[in-house]
């Protein structure tokens, strides 16, 4: 967080504050714009408005406590979040989730990028003036996150990733609900392509715009689909399978220009792809090989205390790569608990591709980059 | 390659890099001296394609957290273990996590430095972008300074923040909000 103020303008340059009380910018982000009439000469991203120090307070809890702060981080996917710091903990004290846990995991998971993608697609038609898809996108969700709180009782902050398994196996009836979700859902992307993604209005104000090359995307060290939607074949979930990923059947969606409409529509497909794998994980929990009810690791003590050491672990969650680096000393609280949050590094990027941009853009580029603000702050 | 053969090439050059003795969990872990952090990154990535630096952070160990670091005392004790764990130095721990996208190789690299004021290391700034606001980061919450970083400011905290509140032995200042 800064109070910096324009200094040196030359003539007939303007300085601009877009934010951090700004609808477009899905948060508290402030922007310093310097701008010579409609064209932007600076772009400055300003952050920190949500600060509430995440990092510091795991330090104060016990490990099952710390589970919950994760959940604040990015609020829209908040199951990715549970997911990368039980996988990190885990890692640390040596615990293997079971398999059932493991499919439970990645169905939450593929359903959770299914709703923070839906997120996007209503809030960036919202940026660029096309107000139905929102509506579409928001009914969707709602049964996704309808499904959450009849598994966990939750609809926006879950905890239902614990260390060692998960907090719950599924509710009768709750798989035919799922399958009946994900049949009502596929034909959706459809329409949604005809609402807003080859909308000539759309079209012709995301591509082309807000361009990142792949040696600068890889540079800045972006993830997810805005690292793909430049070309750049990365998924975390194909890199460094974890949880059942190496067992399940999908392609990571890669785009060509690295412009806006790439990385829109990068998370369109992926939310294709993530309704098969959620169909792979359902079949697969309906199995034979998996028990019922085998979804917590056996030995795991209500308080417990892994060994000292360090242990990195990440996940791609729906806004890249998020990961948790966890440094034990062997007492009850973590010792250390970094959060690399996709969002922070990915929205750094900006006061590059910001600079020579229209006004206007800035809105289509910002929204492109999908950004939390809780995750970016933390 | 892996990184057992990049380690040996580098060890040439680098004498003063070694294999660390606490692992990173899954991860080959080496330690490299502050002077040549810079150097031996700027060979990792033009000679092995390590292009993508996922993390840089840093680790306070003088020991356990302080309480007076937290508005009130939190809700949530600190714990029972108050006493300096056995790993207790006076350090600031650097730790970045760099990968070669093309072939997925991951290592973890450590830096020790002294736990002082002014304690630097050099800026990974120019090699990768990614250091720009990840060092900021570090920088905000540890005071650790990175050499030749030129925008080198607080980024999540406020200009007027007192301290460096991810060092163990922080104490906040009440102000208004308390």
């Amino acid at each position: 967080m800064t109070s910096e103020t324009p200094t040196a303008l030359k003539a007939g340059q303007m300085f601009i504050n877009f934010g951090p009380q700004h609808p477009s910018t899905h948060g508290v982000l402030r922007i310093a714009l310097t701008v010579e009439g409609e064209v932007v000469i600076k772009g400055d991203p300003d952050v920190g408005f949500l600060h509430r120090g995440m990092e510091k307070l795991f330090e104060a809890r016990n490990y099952s406590q710390a589970l919950v702060l994760t959940d604040r981080l990015d609020y829209t996917s908040a199951m990715h979040n549970n997911l990368a710091y039980c996988l990190a903990v885990e890692r640390l004290a040596g615990i293997q989730a079971p398999l059932r846990a493991q499919y439970l995991r990645a169905l939450t998971a593929e359903l959770n990028r299914i709703a923070s993608h839906l997120v996007f697609f209503g809030t960036f038609g919202v940026d660029m003036g096309a107000f139905t898809p929102f509506l579409y996108a928001f009914r969707e969700r709602e049964m996704i996150l309808d499904l959450f709180e009849m598994l966990c009782g939750g609809r926006l902050l879950y905890s239902y990733v614990r260390i060692g398994g998960v907090s719950a196996d599924l509710p009768a009836g709750w798989t035919e609900k799922c399958r009946e979700f994900i049949k009502f859902f596929k034909p959706m992307l459809k329409d949604y392509d005809t609402l807003l993604s080859f909308n000539p209005i759309f079209k012709s104000r995301t591509e082309g715009v807000g361009i990142i090359s792949a040696d600068r995307a890889v540079s800045w060290g972006l993830s997810g689909p805005t690292l793909r939607a430049s070309g750049v074949n990365y998924d975390v979930r194909k890199a460094e399978p974890y949880c059942v990923y190496d067992k399940l059947d999908f392609k990571a969606p890669i785009g060509k220009t690295g412009s806006c409409w790439d990385r829109y529509y990068c998370r369109m497909l992926e939310m294709g792809q993530s309704a098969e794998i959620a169909l792979q994980c359902l079949d697969a929990l309906s199995g034979q090989e998996l028990t019922p009810g085998e979804i917590m690791a056996k030995g795991v003590p209500k308080i417990f205390k892994p060994p000292a050491g360090q242990a990195y672990a990440h996940v791609e969650a729906s806004r890249g790569d998020l990961g948790f680096f966890a440094v034990s000393d062997g007492s009850m609280n973590p010792y250390r608990m970094h959060v690399r949050g996709p969002s922070f590094i990915n929205v750094a990027i900006l006061q590059e591709i910001l600079a020579g941009c229209k006004i206007a853009d800035v809105v289509a580029i910002l929204g492109s980059l999908d950004i939390v603000l809780g995750e970016v702050d933390r | 390659m892996t990184a057992e053969e990049i380690f040996t090439k580098l060890q040439a050059s680098f004498s003063g890099l070694r294999i660390a003795e606490a692992q990173v969990k899954e991860y080959p872990t080496w330690t490299v001296p502050a002077q040549s952090v810079r150097a031996v990154f700027e060979q990792l990535h033009s000679e092995f394609s390590f292009g993508y630096l996922d993390v840089v952070t840093a680790t306070d160990w003088s020991g356990p957290v302080s309480p007076k670091g937290y508005p009130q005392s939190p809700a949530v004790a600190i714990g029972a273990a108050a006493a300096p764990p056995a790993s207790a130095r006076d350090v600031f721990e650097v730790v970045y996590i760099v990968t070669a996208l093309s072939t997925g190789i991951k290592l973890c690299l450590r830096c020790e430095i002294p736990r002082k004021e002014g304690a630097s290391v050099p800026s990974l700034y120019g090699i990768f972008m990614a250091a720009d606001w990840q060092e900021r980061e570090v920088y905000d919450m540890f005071g650790i300074h990175f050499e030749g970083h030129p925008n080198l400011k607080r980024i999540l905290t406020p200009e007027t923040q007192q301290g460096y509140p991810l060092r163990k032995d922080y104490e906040h200042i009440p102000d208004k909000f308390d």
